[in-house]
């Protein structure tokens, strides 16, 4: 081992240290250096072993490791890891740790114009304390991340949650694509704001009283960062609700905006609150559907229309607001031209805006507990570019001329199933038909899938049945369509083996042919009127063709799962698996 | 067809293919063009040579690395996963290990100096100090004053 050469040995180090799912063990680093003096030699010489520096205050010296650390790594940029703990560490007192804060920041304030990546955790004036030391220039530093946490009461009014940092990037800066993620904290950023563009701030566990007054913090730390390209606030709360309206903050370089969990974004997202020039992707998660939030985001929508590109707005599942107000705002209709993704969770509050708007270039459309009518508004305007369309409408339906859809791909509809009535897709490939609210649905038996094939005769290659009543003859008599299928699924529907049957063996005649002759997968799941002799008879069948079939004619091997409500006997499900079938009973593990 | 002569002078006759995995060997080809003369390898013996033109064999087909390649490696974390075959191949005692790597080092045969790096990489991960000392048979050299610093260095790891 002596013998190889010193370099092969640091590639051996090196190779020990990485690892792609885990971050870098830098004890292997000392253990190495502890072997001989020649290992010791090339782990000592080796400065890029010592750039990332994990520390552990409630172990012994951190300071002195963080010295050893800093002086091995040479002029390389360093990555610090910190853990502080919560307070009251066990056996170690307050003291203790304060000054141990103390003397590990007075060691890292020397490096700081090395630091490129900078991680903090623990109680949040542990963190402070390394800050008030830690001041000056941070000219390389890309990430920066500080995750406060518990050993606060959560309704102490005074907990101390606003966070200065003291950094500067470099004198006369303006941008340098710094990443800055915080937890439980509101960070602000006096001059190292300038650096920042992308911020991500969870507010969870931030205390609940005096939130009036919070409003105006998260929007002073917007104000100290006028370079943001992407924000993420997660778990927002009532934190944006303010007291009283303040100055109008202006962020010219926004254009990802994700809010989660925010309860009255008009709070933020007003023409008075934040001035938002550039965005181009809107995301809301878990909202409060007012008439102040219609309001609010029929201004931005006004505001951005020339830049945005993508917008989802989804509800939490309890939604904060079930009050209606006014249909009419009085307001300009407003023409996204450039949005392609467009995602709604409907609510009565959000009708008069999805009325004014227009998106004649969208492809990718998802309008959820939406009324008919305004769907139906929606996708006639966007028909010639839509090319993925996902409804689940409510309320009634009215018959209409089928709407041509030239590019359509991929089709979801849920529960208004005979909206298919109304669509015309012929390149359509994706076809998924669900019937999840099962007390709404009509029982009066309709062929919409024959008809809509019939209609439009599109290549299928994907079908999704759930939840559908489809009588047998309908669906061997679709199939029949559908050469191109190559993956099936029916799931809760009330098909028996005939269907199976059909797609057993080819048919009979002078010219003999496979139903769905291309099928590679099919799942066949809770649908209790199919028996496991049918369907081990079918794969059997499918599996091994009969003799006289041409080799021209062998259709492609099969793979599928099944999955039972009951039980079936040992025999049948070893036959199952015999064959290949992925066999699961419900609420068993087998 | 491609002769290498080993330092303890046996000959071995191989396509120009398998050679030329070799950096060093496809270099001298290229330098010297068509000839029958016997390339001398004097850092590599018989018994190591056949291995490293075993593993040469069952790699000719496959895409010389680029230096693309290599420089796109060293800016991502690399692992120490090995294939199969290559598992099996490096499967080896000791001494044997060494000087695969010490032959493919010469040769310039970087996939085949990955698996034995990999290889080493493998056996001293996770392990004490102690334990990599007893595996590859190294003495510990350390000075008084060199054990006392160690022993510092392993404070650091402990609870207060």
């Amino acid at each position: 081992m002596l013998s190889v050469p010193v370099e092969i040995l640091r590639e051996i180090f090196e190779l020990c240290q990485s690892n792609e799912l885990e971050p870098a063990d830098h004890w292997e680093t000392i253990c190495f250096s502890q072997v001989c003096r020649l290992w010791r030699q090339v782990a000592h010489g080796s400065s890029q072993f010592w750039s990332t520096i994990s520390l552990d205050i409630t172990k012994r010296e951190p300071n002195r490791k963080a010295a050893f650390w800093i002086e091995r790594a040479g002029n390389r940029h360093l990555s610090i890891e910190i853990l502080c703990g919560n307070e009251g560490n066990g056996a170690i007192g307050d003291h203790v740790m304060s000054t141990c804060l103390v003397d590990l920041a007075l060691v890292l304030r020397d490096s700081m114009h090395r630091w490129k990546s900078f991680s903090i955790q623990g109680a949040l004036h542990y963190i402070k304390a390394i800050f008030q030391i830690c001041s000056g220039y941070v000219p390389n530093l890309r990430n920066l991340s500080i995750e406060a946490d518990g050993g606060y009461d959560p309704l102490g009014s005074t907990f101390p949650i606003l966070l200065f940092f003291p950094f500067d990037p470099r004198p006369g800066f303006e941008s340098s694509n710094l990443s800055v993620s915080a937890t439980t904290c509101i960070p602000w950023f006096m001059s190292l704001g300038l650096a920042i563009t992308d911020l991500s701030i969870d507010f969870q566990h931030l205390p609940a009283v005096g939130t009036a007054g919070r409003a105006d913090q998260i929007l002073f730390m917007f104000q100290s960062c006028p370079n943001i390209l992407r924000c993420n606030l997660d778990e927002v709360g009532q934190l944006l609700r303010r007291g009283s309206p303040g100055s109008v903050v202006r962020m010219e370089s926004l254009s990802e905006l994700r809010l989660h969990m925010a309860e009255d974004i008009d709070q933020l997202l007003g023409s008075d609150v934040l001035e938002l020039l550039s965005l181009r992707s809107l995301h809301l998660d878990g909202f409060n559907w007012t008439v102040h939030t219609r309001h609010a985001l029929w201004d931005i929508f006004q505001r951005c229309s020339r830049v945005l590109t993508t917008i989802v707005l989804t509800l939490s599942p309890s939604n904060f607001c079930n009050e209606v107000f006014g249909p009419i705002d009085g307001r300009a209709p407003v023409a996204l031209d450039l949005v392609t993704n467009f995602t709604i969770h409907g609510h009565p509050n959000s009708y008069p805006l999805l009325r004014a708007l227009s998106l004649p270039r969208v492809q990718e459309l998802v309008l959820v507990d939406i009324p008919f009518h305004i769907i139906h508004q929606l996708i006639t305007a966007s028909s010639p570019s839509i090319v993925d369309l996902s409804v689940q409408p409510l309320g009634g339906f009215q018959s209409e001329t089928p709407i041509y859809f030239p590019s359509l791909l991929y089709l979801r509809i849920h529960d208004t199933l005979e909206l298919l009535d109304q669509i015309h897709a012929p390149e359509l490939r994706n076809l998924h038909l669900g019937n999840c609210r099962r007390g709404n649905y009509d029982p009066v038996h309709r062929p919409f899938l024959h008809d809509f094939i019939a209609r439009s005769k599109p290549a299928l290659k994907f079908l999704l049945l759930e939840g559908i009543r489809v009588h047998d003859e309908d669906l061997i008599r679709c199939m029949e369509s559908l050469s191109h299928l190559k993956d099936l699924s029916l799931y809760q529907c009330d098909i028996t083996d005939s269907v199976l049957q059909a797609l057993a063996r080819p048919s009979a005649g002078p010219e003999p042919a496979w139903l769905l002759p291309q099928l590679e997968e099919i799942s066949l799941l809770q649908c209790d009127a199919l028996t496991p002799r049918g369907i081990i008879e079918f794969f059997t069948s499918r599996s091994t063709p009969l003799n006289s079939t041409t080799p021209e004619m062998i259709p492609p091997q099969i793979t599928g799962a099944v999955r039972f409500t009951s039980e079936i006997n040992k025999q049948d499900f070893a036959l199952c698996k015999s064959l290949g079938i992925n066999v699961e009973i419900c609420g068993m593990e087998r | 067809m491609v002769n290498l002569v080993t330092s303890d002078n046996e000959s071995f006759t191989v396509e120009k293919a398998v050679a030329s995995r070799s950096v060093l060997i496809k270099n001298m080809l290229e330098d010297v063009g068509e000839s029958d003369q016997p390339i001398p390898l004097p850092n590599v013996t018989a018994s190591v040579l056949k291995k490293v033109l075993e593993y040469c064999d069952h790699h000719k087909n496959e895409p010389m690395p680029t230096s693309e390649d290599l420089a796109a490696e060293d800016t991502r974390k690399r692992t120490t996963d090995i294939g199969e075959w290559d598992q099996k191949f490096i499967q080896v005692d000791q001494e044997m290990l060494f000087e695969i790597i010490l032959a493919a080092n010469y040769l310039d045969i970087k996939p085949l100096l990955d698996v034995g790096c990999k290889t080493v990489a493998n056996m001293i991960k996770g392990k004490t100090p102690e334990e990599i000392r007893k595996l590859f048979n190294i003495v510990n050299d350390f000075t008084p004053e060199e054990e006392a610093q160690i022993k510092k260095e392993n404070e650091w790891a402990e609870d207060r």
